[in-house]
């Protein structure tokens, strides 16, 4: 792996072919970074199959067929371990080279045909899987061929419903940094410049007896006491009270967080509430306003009143705006993508392409996420007043736009570090429930709580980092590697649901963290192009060198894409081509090299001329002239 | 107003106008005044000049002209940029004229209102505009007044493909041994009308071979050589064949010389860009000339909103409307043509591009398949070299495909069938520059540029129809004056941006190994031909809706990042070799970190113009190539 990434990082050649190397190496259906090694040295391969730490072959058949839906069938063996599908053809052509699929990815797998099934390779297993394709293998109909591997499979992929630990829990590598140190809750409040005369640092939550999806860590107003944060969880949504998310360093406007308030029906009010929304606004004192933007349609706000939710009025709460910012909920995203599954794999429909894209809504979607965003950013930094985001329970679609909105704001989130610690706050310790959503190790394939929140999340980080190229540190890879590593259960970070059973289950301890994996080869994630902060630390501050704070995408769909890296990946002729990345790191790694060779060159005459006992002649250098 | 060029008059103006912003309600505006001279439509605003305008700036046009050749569509309004009526040449224009929309041809609007003029001047100056825009004969056209001199400064490795020698100079390059030049279509003899004088066929043909041959093909077009490889596959070009009992005969004694033409006489293969006469057309193939127009004519409609509302309805149904209109489909049917081209070319097999009257589908096909197989024609020159080739001296119709008068008395018997051929190739260049965003040394901006300047019909370029009827107009004292002169329109700064930074070109190989005998493999671009890595070309067609131009957003920034590399790349080079050589001490380390460019995502075609660009000066680009820097071995031992 990384032997392949090294020559493709300095190939000097063109990639003329199609099996050329790519940029993103992630997007390599062949390669792809799940079975990708830290270092080639730490894993064992065993016979034919590479192993990691901790992973064992649970399975093996041979005389399967896989039925690649772009290079045809090819014979060859197919195992299963704790961690992954692995099928290696007998005879590896260019087309057809080995396939490593981890189990987490698997969202069902059915058998296809019976013993008397007609037709060449109609009997067999058949593997659905979360990251947009299936996978399907024909065995020979004798025997029942099929059995054993198919029984192994659903007992591993699905360890959660067979009382099996997670494949996690087994991982054993060890890498130089631990990656769950990157998020510190105080130290990132402290970055903020929490604690302050407005907001203080509360630890009420540390047993997570007043909200068990919260994190123990919060900052609220200085001004609300213990008690009445305790009043407050009692009119919000399971107790997920309006908190800080982030503070704008110059004007205090914030953003909060929080679930709906449960004003059910008959219109229920509540004074503590009324009270601490206008500490939240009282704690910005450049605006005497609060917007509270309600990511949801109107119309299933107003229906979530019969089951006891609903949203702030604004008779109630005075000085408050509401906004509807019209996004659907989990159901609504989940068939949307499902859509575009069907448009994208196997096969791309050439003749309804664009309108395809359009019937699935996905990129309308992304649209409404990134506009309502936008919205905050717009309030927080041109009126400078704080918003507070709500959905219902306020932890997916709020999360999304809490999330997007202080990458736009606050370009420390667009740091390779800086955006650990988004996914570790926003996502993970305000329990965006992980677990529900992704279904690890479940076998309910139609289980209703499934959605694709978080990706369509990564979807709207790409979407900004295409409309400015330059504003981030890392690249579209990174945020490939993240959505692998989401389905793969090799780390502990994207497990369990919220902070409290994370801790219950000493994720620390007995798992390895994504972060140490990832931040353990940073140099592949790194963007080129990146003009961030700390490219200006040498130059005299001015008005032109100063990074550019504040993003402000546009919401249009001329400009949103279908991000076809991810969505596309596994159709080998979507692949991008040439990729403009390779040449940006030659040229850098060309200008490092001339610094060097400068700065030698200039030394060598200091210590010359010093020898000489010369003193520098007074001309400019040539260059000067 | 500027000033007048030689042999330009003011025929119409109209004062106290106002200039809409654009896609904006009847609010904003610029005061100012309009006129309309025999060459352009020119606003003047009345609060000062733009000389401060940060982005792309013509000496030819102002940011505010329009060469009336460019001029697409004018509408009749309200005064607002909404509600309005199709003027079409020739007819009225109603006395009270409240508001003029002119649609360009590069899809900018302009929106006047007249609210505020003196009373019947905007009907005035919309008349002298409906009439001078669309002029009935082609030597009204301004490039026949224009007066100035010309003096040449084409690039010395261009190739015109205007004389014999031309031709033989790329028979040579190609090293094509088995293919002759005949001059026979310049004498009285010539069949292929619409070509020049030069052509190039099988060795062992005869001209009277020829000239029998052509009657079976559409307007005389034999397959003519337009490219070949060493090895001995070759590219070539015909029209479809007539539909008479001895045309299948000639063309098969056609194919058959062409298939001696090969070292290995291997027999061409034959592609069908419009589907063959004789069998079921196949689905990818691309439409008659009219659907072109129809596809293009939906995408204006598509990249012309004039209002916000507008903007924002059409947002809404974005893909279904692109969908509908079928462009990025024809676009990639092109590539796939191209691409299949290219791959006989790659096994060595020679291909004939069949097609209508060969001058439309297979000048686009033909001239794609070269960008992919020879690495020459993705050089600036090279590329205007193509140009040349395919397009001038085989003579498309750029005339009637534009829309323009025909050249001559009389008009032919078939009506002018206007269609963008030629937009839709560099459409296509523009997605394989996308895909391989190394391997061209020209960059979007100058696609972009050459779609705007194809519209300005100073230069005689884009003029004619074919090569004969520049000729007859040339023994008439018309000045020839080709677009490739890009300092006769703009700075050297402006043109520093037409080079793609990331450029490597492909070694050449040294003499030694041109001498070699054994056959060298066909390095080619393999594009991805679905409609689904197609993309639309937003520089070109969206770059003037302003809701899309933010600030430090979109592709312009890998161009001015990459160029601002190349920059410290040299200025270091510079300095170490400095170091090394002239002794001198480095005064202090200069720190090479430039400023990121505050430039907005359409730069340099940025409408916003005020505040985007003015940090640019010092991203003001050198045309440095960093590939002989890049060659270096220690690179590879570069960390990562």
């Amino acid at each position: 792996m990384d032997k392949h990434n090294s020559s493709e990082l300095l190939n000097s050649d063109f990639p003329l072919s199609k099996n050329a190397s790519s940029d993103s190496l992630d997007s390599d259906s062949k390669s792809s970074s799940l079975n990708s090694k830290h270092g080639q040295d730490s894993s064992h391969v065993l016979g034919d199959i590479q192993l990691l730490d901790g992973e064992k072959v649970m399975g093996v058949a041979r005389d399967v067929t896989y039925l690649c839906p772009y290079s045809g069938p090819s014979r060859g063996v197919l195992k299963v371990t704790n961690y992954q599908i692995h099928f290696r053809p007998t005879e590896a052509t260019s087309f057809q080279t080995t396939l490593s699929v981890p189990l987490g990815v698997v969202s069902r797998i059915e058998k296809v045909g019976g013993a008397s099934s007609k037709g060449e390779n109609s009997y067999g297993i058949e593997v659905f899987c979360k990251d947009m394709r299936n996978l399907r293998f024909a065995h020979k109909q004798e025997n029942h061929s099929r059995r054993g591997i198919f029984e192994k499979l659903q007992q591993l992929a699905f360890p959660l419903s067979h009382r099996l630990p997670m494949f996690a829990f087994s991982y054993s590598e060890s890498f130089p940094e631990d990656g769950w140190n990157v998020y510190e809750p105080i130290a990132e409040l402290r970055r903020m410049g929490v604690n302050n005369d407005m907001w203080r640092i509360t630890r009420i939550n540390d047993k997570y007896e007043i909200c068990d999806s919260y994190p123990s860590v919060w900052a609220v107003p200085a001004a609300a006491n213990d008690d009445l944060l305790r009043s407050v969880a009692a009119f919000r949504s399971r107790g997920r009270i309006p908190v800080l998310a982030w503070i704008h360093p110059s004007s205090q406007a914030t953003i909060t967080r929080c679930s709906q308030p449960l004003v059910g029906v008959s219109g229920k009010r509540s004074r503590e509430d009324e009270r601490y929304i206008q500490l939240i606004m009282d704690a910005n004192a450049q605006a005497h306003k609060l917007f509270i933007m309600d990511a949801r349609p109107s119309a299933n706000a107003i229906a979530n009143k019969a089951k006891g939710g609903g949203y702030e009025s604004e008779d109630a709460y005075q000085n408050a705006e509401l906004v509807f910012l019209d996004i659907h909920n989990i159901h609504v995203m989940r068939e949307s993508l499902r859509k575009l599954k069907e448009l994208c794999f196997p096969q791309i429909d050439q003749t309804r392409w664009f309108s395809g894209i359009e019937a699935s809504c996905w990129l309308k979607h992304i649209k409404c996420i990134l506009a309502g965003a936008v919205r905050i950013v717009d309030k927080v930094e041109n009126h400078k007043t704080s918003v507070l985001v709500h959905c219902s329970d306020g932890w997916d679609r709020t999360a999304q736009l809490t999330a997007l909105a202080m990458l736009m704001l606050d370009p420390y989130y667009r740091t390779l570090r800086g955006f650990q610690v988004l996914i570790e706050k926003e996502w993970l310790s305000f329990g965006h429930k992980f677990q529900l959503r992704i279904g690890h190790g479940d076998e309910r394939h139609s289980d209703a709580d499934r959605s694709p929140v978080f990706v369509q999340w990564v979807d709207c980080v790409w979407q900004l980092q295409q409309q400015f190229p330059t504003a981030f540190e890392f690249t579209e890879r990174l945020l490939i590697t993240v959505v692998d590593h989401l389905y793969s259960c090799r780390f502990g970070t994207f497990l369990f649901n919220t902070e409290r059973e994370r801790v219950k289950e000493e994720l620390k301890t007995k798992t390895t963290s994504l972060w140490s994996y990832i931040n353990s080869r940073q140099n592949l994630y790194l963007n080129p192009l990146y003009w961030g902060p700390s490219s200006f630390t040498n130059s005299p501050p001015s008005q032109h060198t100063r990074p550019q704070m504040v993003l402000v995408p546009v919401a249009s769909l001329r400009i949103i894409k279908l991000w076809k890296a991810l969505y596309c990946r596994w159709n080998p002729t979507m692949r991008q081509q040439d990729p403009i990345y390779q040449r940006t790191r030659e040229l850098v790694a060309l200008r490092a090299q001339l610094e060097a060779a400068a700065a030698a060159a200039a030394g060598d005459h200091a210590a010359r001329q010093h020898r000489l006992g010369l003193t520098p002649p007074r001309v400019a250098s040539p260059h000067h002239v | 107003m500027g000033f007048l060029r030689a042999g330009e008059v003011i025929v119409g103006a109209a004062h106290s106008v106002v200039l809409l912003a654009p896609l904006s309600e009847r609010d904003r505006g610029r005061f100012g005044s309009l006129f309309v001279t025999n060459y352009k439509l020119s606003f003047v605003p009345m609060d000062g000049s733009d000389d401060d305008y940060p982005g792309q700036r013509n000496h030819l046009v102002g940011v505010h002209d329009v060469p009336l050749t460019g001029v697409g569509a004018l509408w009749q309004t309200d005064g607002g940029p909404a509600r309005r009526r199709r003027l079409q040449p020739r007819s009225d224009v109603p006395a009270k004229l409240k508001g003029l929309q002119v649609v360009c041809k590069n899809m900018k609007v302009l929106t006047f209102n007249f609210a505020n003029s003196p009373i019947g001047s905007g009907r005035k100056v919309a008349m002298t505009l409906l009439h001078h825009s669309f002029p009935k004969r082609h030597h009204l056209l301004f490039a026949f007044e224009y007066r100035e001199p010309y003096y040449p400064t084409l690039p010395p490795d261009m190739n015109m493909f205007q004389r014999p020698g031309d031709w033989k100079r790329e028979l040579e390059r190609c090293e094509c041994p088995h293919w002759r030049i005949t001059c026979i279509n310049g004498t009285s003899d010539g069949f292929m009308l619409t070509a020049g004088e030069t052509l190039i066929v099988p060795k062992s043909v005869l001209d009277c071979n020829l000239i029998e041959s052509a009657r079976h093909f559409r307007s005389g077009r034999v397959p003519v050589w337009v490219w070949g490889r060493r090895e001995g596959a070759a590219l070539l070009r015909s029209g479809e064949l007539l539909p008479t009992d001895q045309a299948p005969t000639a063309e098969s004694v056609l194919l058959e010389q062409v298939r001696r033409s090969h070292p290995k006489l291997s027999p061409p293969h034959v592609i069908y860009p419009c589907g063959n006469p004789f069998t079921a057309p196949p689905p990818s193939c691309l439409p008659p000339l009219g659907s072109l127009h129809a596809a293009y004519n939906k995408l204006v409609e598509l990249c012309t909103p004039t209002t916000l509302s507008a903007f924002w309805m059409q947002d809404s149904q974005y893909y279904s409307i692109l969908d509908s209109c079928r462009w990025l489909r024809y676009v990639s049917s092109c590539i796939s043509f191209a691409d299949e081209a290219a791959s006989h070319l790659e096994n060595n097999i020679t291909v004939v591009l069949q097609e209508g009257d060969g001058v439309d589908y297979s000048a686009v096909v033909s001239s794609l398949t070269q960008l992919l197989v020879d690495e020459s024609c993705r050089s600036l020159s090279g590329f205007q070299s193509l140009i040349q080739k395919e397009w001038l001296a085989l003579g498309h119709p750029f005339c009637d495909r534009f829309g323009l008068p025909p050249p001559g008395k009389e008009s032919p018997g078939a009506p002018p069938r206007p269609a963008p051929v030629f937009l839709l190739f560099l459409d296509c260049c523009w997605q394989l520059q996308r895909q391989f965003p190394s391997s061209f040394q020209f960059s979007e901006t100058y696609l972009t540029t050459l779609w705007d300047c194809v519209h300005n019909h100073v230069f005689d370029t884009f003029l004619f129809n074919c090569p004969r009827d520049r000729e007859l107009a040339v023994s008439n004292k018309f000045i020839e004056r080709p677009l490739w002169d890009w300092e006769e329109q703009f700075s050297e700064n402006d043109i520093a941006l037409f080079y793609n930074p990331l450029y490597v070109a492909l070694k050449t190989p040294t003499p030694t190994q041109k001498m070699a005998k054994t056959d060298r493999p066909l390095r080619r671009l393999q594009p991805c031909t679905s409609v689904a890595a197609m993309e639309l070309w937003s520089q070109c067609y969206e770059r003037w809706l302003t809701p899309l131009d933010v600030p430090r957003s979109g592709h312009v920034h890998y161009h001015l990042h990459h160029a601002g590399l190349l920059r410290q790349i040299h200025k270091l080079s510079e300095r170490v070799s400095s170091l090394s050589i002239m002794s001198r001490e480095c005064n202090g380390s200069e720190s090479p970190t430039s400023c990121p460019p505050l430039v907005s995502r359409f730069y340099p075609f940025s409408s916003r113009g005020d505040d985007a660009a003015r940090a640019l000066d010092d991203m003001q680009l050198t045309l440095i190539d960093a590939s002989d820097l890049l060659d270096s071995q220690s690179l590879l031992n570069a960390p990562d």
